[in-house]
């Protein structure tokens, strides 16, 4: 069998001061999986949205498995203008997004997330993006005012398979 | 989810040794129903398959398994918990397999495939029986005539502490074309 490094850092975004949001683009294409980072804090308990190459049409949809440490929940979205992928709150929260495949133009975008906040919640994720394009944007935002606290940081990763 | 790595995130750092490398990739073709990984290198720590799979029978979904070594014994044991949208459940057995999840299949909405990440853990030590655990799931959009997307915890046993020499992917029914399974090494 082939055997080939990978797990790539293709860019590490660590803010300085609050941003309401945070755009990763011009990703590359010659992966074949991408997972994304994030350990942030927050400036009051939000949903972390995510839009995938600038698409603000409803063309997203998640299904959502979280627990709160005493009650276990799932729902759902549909027909949605973006994929809302955890839950943050003002003390540190941890989120891990594989996006496999990203770049192939021939299937829908499947992502599946994993998100937790110590005090307040474990989740977990996946979503649909119906579009058959590579992914070369990741554009993240919050609700309402909220925003990113200084020293977040969203790290890319790019694993290429043999 | 993945085990943790010493990665260094910045590009301002310089690189290190590589402790993460790709092993082997395998490709549904529409008529298999198995994909084997064999002669697995025992110069890793763990493994990592990553996999974007889809069924083509003529159902909403397909189980997807996991088995090691060849191994069609009943010496595995699984758990899961899922939420399907509505509500979580949870589950368990002892099997011939390693249960992962339900991947969408030959009447599911079109270009849907499924996604996991699954961990074998320190694969190659002979005094342990096999872990390993998963996180996997699709989403259809709310395709209510199929009502099966979900997103899955697993966890598996394997009750034998031979060293893994090769991993079996399986459904009861063929990967589509499109479907696609790789294998990593991750150094410890």
């Amino acid at each position: 069998m082939a055997a080939g490094a990978t797990y790539e850092p293709i860019s590490t975004t660590t803010l300085g001061s609050t941003a309401a949001t945070v755009t990763l683009s011009s990703i590359p294409g010659n992966y074949t999986d991408l997972i994304l980072v994030i350990s942030a804090t927050v400036s009051g308990a939000t949903t972390i949205h995510y839009r995938l190459n600038s698409d603000a049409s409803t063309n997203y949809s998640v299904t959502v498995l979280q627990g709160n440490g005493s009650t276990v929940s799932s729902f759902r979205g549909s027909n949605e203008d973006n994929i809302g992928f955890g839950v943050f709150y003002t003390t540190q929260n941890n989120s891990i997004t594989h996006l496999q495949n990203y770049s192939n133009t021939t299937t829908y975008k499947t992502l599946l997330t994993r998100y937790n906040n110590a005090g307040n919640l474990v989740g977990t994720r996946v979503a649909l993006w119906r579009s058959t394009a590579a992914i070369s944007s990741i554009y993240l935002y919050l609700d309402g005012s909220e925003t990113f606290g200084s020293g977040s940081t969203f790290t890319l990763y790019g694993i290429a398979a043999a | 989810m993945s085990p943790i790595l010493g990665i260094i995130a910045s590009q301002n750092y310089p690189r290190v040794t590589a402790s993460y490398d790709s092993i082997a990739t395998l490709s549904g073709n529409g008529s298999s129903s198995q994909l084997t990984f064999s002669s697995i290198p025992n110069t890793y720590t763990h493994l990592q398959i990553r996999l974007i799979v889809r069924g083509t029978r003529a159902l909403a979904t397909e189980q997807l398994y996991v088995r090691l070594n060849g191994d069609g014994g009943s010496n595995y044991f699984f758990h899961f918990l899922y939420g399907d949208g509505s509500g979580a459940a949870a589950g368990g057995s002892s099997s011939t397999v390693i249960l992962l999840n339900e991947m969408p299949a030959g009447n599911e909405t079109a270009s849907v495939f499924s996604t996991s990440v699954v961990d074998v853990l320190d694969y190659t030590n002979s005094n342990k029986n096999t872990t390993l655990r998963s996180l996997s799931g699709y989403n259809n959009n709310g395709n209510t005539a199929n009502y099966n997307d979900k997103v899955w915890f697993a966890s598996g046993l394997w009750i034998n502490t031979a060293a893994v020499t090769s991993v079996t992917v399986l459904s009861n029914g063929p990967f589509a074309t499109g479907s696609s399974v790789a294998l990593y090494g991750i150094k410890g």
